[in-house]
């Protein structure tokens, strides 16, 4: 969260000649301090490079006639530093270089048993001076981070008609650690976190064609797109007795294009757009398919020798969109979406621990998404708009085959009153899925929450509002309930409901002073119906019995935020202060109800203990920032923000090491954190 | 700087190319003449403005028609009428003219510009947004900066801050790498036909295709995260294991259902309640390419455990 006090705007004002250019530019240098927060917590900073360090940025911007450049460098020699290089001649040709590096941090001082020379690599050892029951021994130090640098360059020629080109190339390099996790083929009982080593990289290239003539346009677009994997497998020593050296596959190379067209024509009778698109596009790997995985116990793996990966993707649209009166608006579209999936399908036999043969799925699917809008202009500037919308999916998956989506809307937005505008929708979906918890060979009595048949209502409004001048309210409620297949009893979600408002406020006094204030709640509550002790055989619409008791679970989390903002030009032109204060909290709980009561709290089949603690935490920022224009082509500005947050979660309390059988590295539970930071920086422009 | 020298040195050149290629003008000097008369009364505006993005390609060297007027109309009505607002054509909240008039003023140029070809078809059209709702025409505005999207989407803005998102306020992921704003057939204006297609582009370690696929995660992204910012890590729409328990209930916890009991702490602690739950040997959630083992199915890349 503290990234967007350290960016700095790449807006500029000063401006001056060179040769026929007239040129902004702008160069800032100084340096970033931070109390050592990083190193703590992963949380800190999650997507920026804050650490003791010198600080820059620059920009330019030129223009000379309909030619126009552009230069921007933030963050000059950080983990997020970015450059972009653009330019061209307005309405003609367009380019564009740029380097942009994301830094993202999941986990810092982790702690492995592995041995240190070998994190980072595709195969992991454990050093003799190890014992693996006792984190103590454990040697390895590492962070959980990933940097991901893009280089591209586009470029385009469009003077508006008839011929118009663009092509564009980037390639993304991926490379730090991941938090793997695995079994550790201890029955049930165990998982290992292994450091995942990242080392992607995936070209991107696009090259389109466009021609337009009138009201016609038409544009081809081709893409291809390869992603490598310099570790396709990460080969790790068992921390379990007697299990070997098993292997974790990683993610696998592919090779994806995609050709696409797009045809718009304007101005048709009715006032009407319509607008066509077509795609088809292809995802293929061919791997090397392992007979095991390494692991003591191989099973029976079909000698074919590669796995074919063939993906293939179809998208088709037709929308029209028309003002048929002169207060009437419609649309109306049609898409279409099919996945065929002919990939390599592999037949493994029976064997002790799975006793059916065991065949990968292919999944495919294939979507048919209809509707129409309608909106009229009504007596004061309000508009009623409604609209139906169609969805189907057929799936190729045993069990749920088909769903239907049915959607109607209404709203209603008035915009009469210079000061307020106003809006209110209300939509309502019907879902109706085969899934209803029995498909062939299906023994238990559960939904799956994706397929399954449901009702929903959402309701969302606004408001917004300046009363007086310089001074602005804006007010958003939302509301959605999801019920699932009420009519029939089954184990599984059975609704869920969130409620949020917000709402934010400023009032300015010129030369004076800017408030601004900001405040939001969000509220969700999911309730499902499970069991203790039954394993979702037994029909929930029976009555409870001895060790098959049902439980229902009531899961809540409730968000909030605000905050204050304060914006004064001590001398105006000449010296500005800000401050801030902002908190975003949430606090979540389960509560349970059932549960055998002749059982012992707790135990299995037994009532269940509520959670209090779930996913709770409190983020507090305080800001100030000061800016001082020493003259007018150069100012300093200072900042400092206090950042501290705090988190609990029933799932992390008394985070051990190796809990029962388990070989973790502390990943995702460092989230807590308090930081002092700041950074001064002197501007130069001219 | 942890680009190479032949990149920096790469850039340097294109920089200088730049300047050196602009050396022809199509449009000059701006029409001062003419934009003395707006500028009488609106000095700030004026002064703004051409330090802004428009200038250099609105006002061409001498030719009246290419001034203020361009976007404002004839402000001779305007002028004789004291400057009331209904004289002349006016930009944002405040304006006496419609949001179409207001946005017509603008693809008079713009249209032919591919990424408005489907302002028609979009929400924001039809939504009453103008392009002035988003644009300023005469201040530059960084256009990449989430604020202007979240004024209206409020509801977004409160998840783009919470404990998992996307580093969107950040400024490293803006709202339009995902939406395009002036319209698109998609739902949510996405680029992209649905939305896995849209997270492949980035994520590109989740296509595939893999010999053992989930079809929730295949068939929609959103079907477990949620995209602008979630309480529960890796955007999760619902905390690990209760998530993965809205399908499969019937499956390994089935007979237990888990409580504080189950945590570190707890009196009967699994390892399907600690830290991220079920995710902790089930990593390759997305999809996986080992072999399935019927001997060992802990080994087995059926379970996505490898």
């Amino acid at each position: 969260m503290v990234a967007p006090l350290l960016l700095q705007s790449s807006l500029v004002f000063a401006e001056y000649k060179l040769g026929n250019w007239d040129l902004t530019t702008k160069v800032g240098f100084g340096a970033q301090l931070s109390n050592g927060a990083e190193g703590q917590s992963a949380k800190f900073a999650e997507y920026s490079d804050v650490r003791d360090s010198a600080l820059g940025y620059a920009s330019i911007t030129g223009e000379v006639g309909a030619y126009h450049l552009g230069f921007d460098a933030s963050r000059i020699g950080l983990k997020d530093q970015s450059y972009v290089l653009d330019g061209g001649s307005y309405g003609t040709f367009n380019y564009s270089v740029y380097y942009n590096s994301l830094f993202h941090k999941f986990s810092v001082g982790a702690v492995s048993l592995y041995d240190p020379a070998t994190v980072g690599t595709g195969s992991l050892t454990i050093p003799s001076t190890v014992t693996v029951a006792s984190p103590e021994t454990w040697g390895a130090r590492y962070d959980y981070t990933l940097t991901k640098k893009t280089y591209g360059v586009d470029a385009s020629y469009d003077t508006g008609a008839p011929y118009s080109f663009g092509l564009g190339f980037n390639q993304v390099k991926e490379d730090g650690l991941r938090p793997l996790g695995v079994t550790s083929r201890a029955a049930s009982t165990g998982g290992v976190t292994l450091p995942e080593p990242i080392d992607y990289k995936t070209n991107n290239f696009n090259a389109n064609v466009g021609y337009k003539i009138g009201d016609w346009a038409t544009n081809l677009n081709a893409m291809l797109s390869k992603f490598t994997n310099a570790n396709p497998t990460l080969q790790y020593a068992s921390p379990v007795a007697g299990q070997g050296s098993p292997i974790a596959y990683l993610a696998p190379k592919n090779d994806y294009y995609k050709l696409a067209w797009q045809n718009v024509i304007m101005s048709l009778p009715l006032n009407s757009t319509v607008i066509a698109k077509a795609s088809y596009s292809k995802l293929s790997n061919t791997l090397d398919m392992p007979r095991s995985v390494g692991e003591t116990t191989p099973g029976t793996t079909p000698d074919i020798g590669s796995f074919d990966g063939n993906i293939k993707y179809a998208t088709a649209n037709l929308s029209w969109a028309a003002n048929p009166l002169d207060k009437l608006d419609t649309k109306v579209y049609y898409n279409f979406l099919r996945k065929w999936n002919r990939s390599t399908q592999i037949t493994f036999p029976a064997g002790p621990s799975i006793t059916s043969p065991v065949t990968n799925a292919l999944f495919g699917y294939y979507k048919h998404n209809g509707g129409v809008d309608a909106g009229y202009k009504l007596p004061l500037s309000t508009r009623l708009g409604a609209g139906y919308e169609h969805l189907k999916i057929h799936r190729d998956r045993k069990d749920a085959v088909n769903t239907r989506d049915n959607m109607v809307y209404a709203e209603l937005r008035n915009s009469h009153f210079d000061i307020a505008q106003m809006k209110v929708k209300y939509q309502h979906l019907a879902r109706t899925g085969d899934f209803e918890g029995t498909f062939p060979g299906a023994t238990v009595y559960y939904r799956s929450v994706d397929v399954t048949s449901k009702k929903q209502n959402k309701v969302t409004a606004g408001f917004d509002v300046a009363p007086i001048e310089h001074l602005d309210l804006g007010i958003e409620y939302s509301y959605s309930k999801n019920q699932y297949n009420p009519t029939q009893r089954l184990y599984g979600r059975t609704k869920d409901t969130v409620n949020g408002i917000f709402t934010d406020i400023s009032y300015e006094m010129p030369k004076l002073f800017k408030v601004a204030a900001f405040a939001g709640y969000e509220k969700g509550v999911i309730d499902t119906l499970r069991t203790a002790g039954n394993n979702m055989t037994k029909d929930p619409a029976l009555p409870d019995t001895t060790n098959a008791f049902k439980v229902n679970l009531y899961e809540n989390n409730r968000g909030w935020e605000y905050g204050l903002g304060l914006d004064i030009p001590v001398i105006e032109k000449k010296w500005d202060v800000s401050l801030g204060w902002e908190q975003y909290r949430n606090d979540g709980g389960i509560n349970f109800n059932g549960g055998d009561p002749a059982l012992a709290v707790g135990s299995s089949g037994g009532p269940r203990v509520d959670i209090s603690n779930f996913n709770d935490s409190l983020t507090t920022v305080v800001r100030a920032k000061t800016k001082y224009q020493f003259t007018e082509n150069l100012s300093a500005t200072a900042n400092y923000m206090y950042e501290r947050q705090t988190y609990s979660d029933f799932g992390w309390d008394g985070y051990v090491l190796n809990p029962s059988g388990m070989f973790m590295t502390g990943e995702y539970s460092d989230n807590e954190y308090k930081a002092h930071t700041g950074y001064l920086v002197a501007e130069y422009r001219f | 700087m942890n680009i190479g020298k032949g990149k920096s040195r790469f850039l340097l050149v294109m920089l200088l190319a730049g300047f050196a290629f602009g050396t022809s003008s199509a449009f000059a000097a701006i029409d001062q003449g003419a934009v003395d008369k707006c500028k009488a009364c609106h000095e700030d505006e004026v002064t703004n403005f051409v330090k802004g993005t428009h200038h250099g390609k609105v006002f061409a060297a001498g030719d009246k028609q290419n001034s203020c007027e361009s976007c404002h109309g004839p402000g001779e009505k305007h002028i004789a009428a004291g400057g009331s607002k209904d004289t002349i054509i006016g930009f944002g909240k405040k304006s006496e003219q419609s949001v179409e008039e207001q946005s017509k003023q603008c693809l008079s140029c713009h249209a032919k510009n591919k990424s408005v070809a489907m302002w028609d078809i979009g929400k924001h059209k039809k939504n009453d947004v103008s392009c002035a709702s988003c644009h300023s025409t005469h201040v530059e505005k960084d256009m990449k900066a989430p604020e202007n999207c979240f004024s209206c989407h409020k509801d977004v803005k409160a998840q783009a801050k919470r404990f998992s998102h996307h580093p969107i306020i950040e400024g490293k992921v803006s709202c339009s790498d995902c939406h395009n704003p002036h319209g698109t057939t998609s739902h949510g204006m996405i680029k992209a036909e649905n939305n896995n297609q849209l997270c492949y582009k980035c994520h590109a370690d989740k296509r595939g295709p893999f010999v053992w696929e989930h079809a929730p995660v295949e068939e929609n992204c959103n079907n477990c995260h949620v995209p602008h910012g979630s309480q529960n890590m890796k955007l999760l729409t619902r905390r690990a294991p209760y998530l993965c328990n809205d399908c499969h209930s019937a499956n390994h916890s089935a007979g237990t259902t888990l409580d504080a009991t189950n945590g570190f702490k707890g009196t009967a602690p699994t390892n399907k309640t600690f830290a991220r739950g079920c995710i902790n040997c089930h990593n390759k959630i997305h999809g996986s390419v080992a072999p399935a083992n019927t001997n060992d199915k802990y080994m087995s890349g059926q379970y996505f455990v490898r």
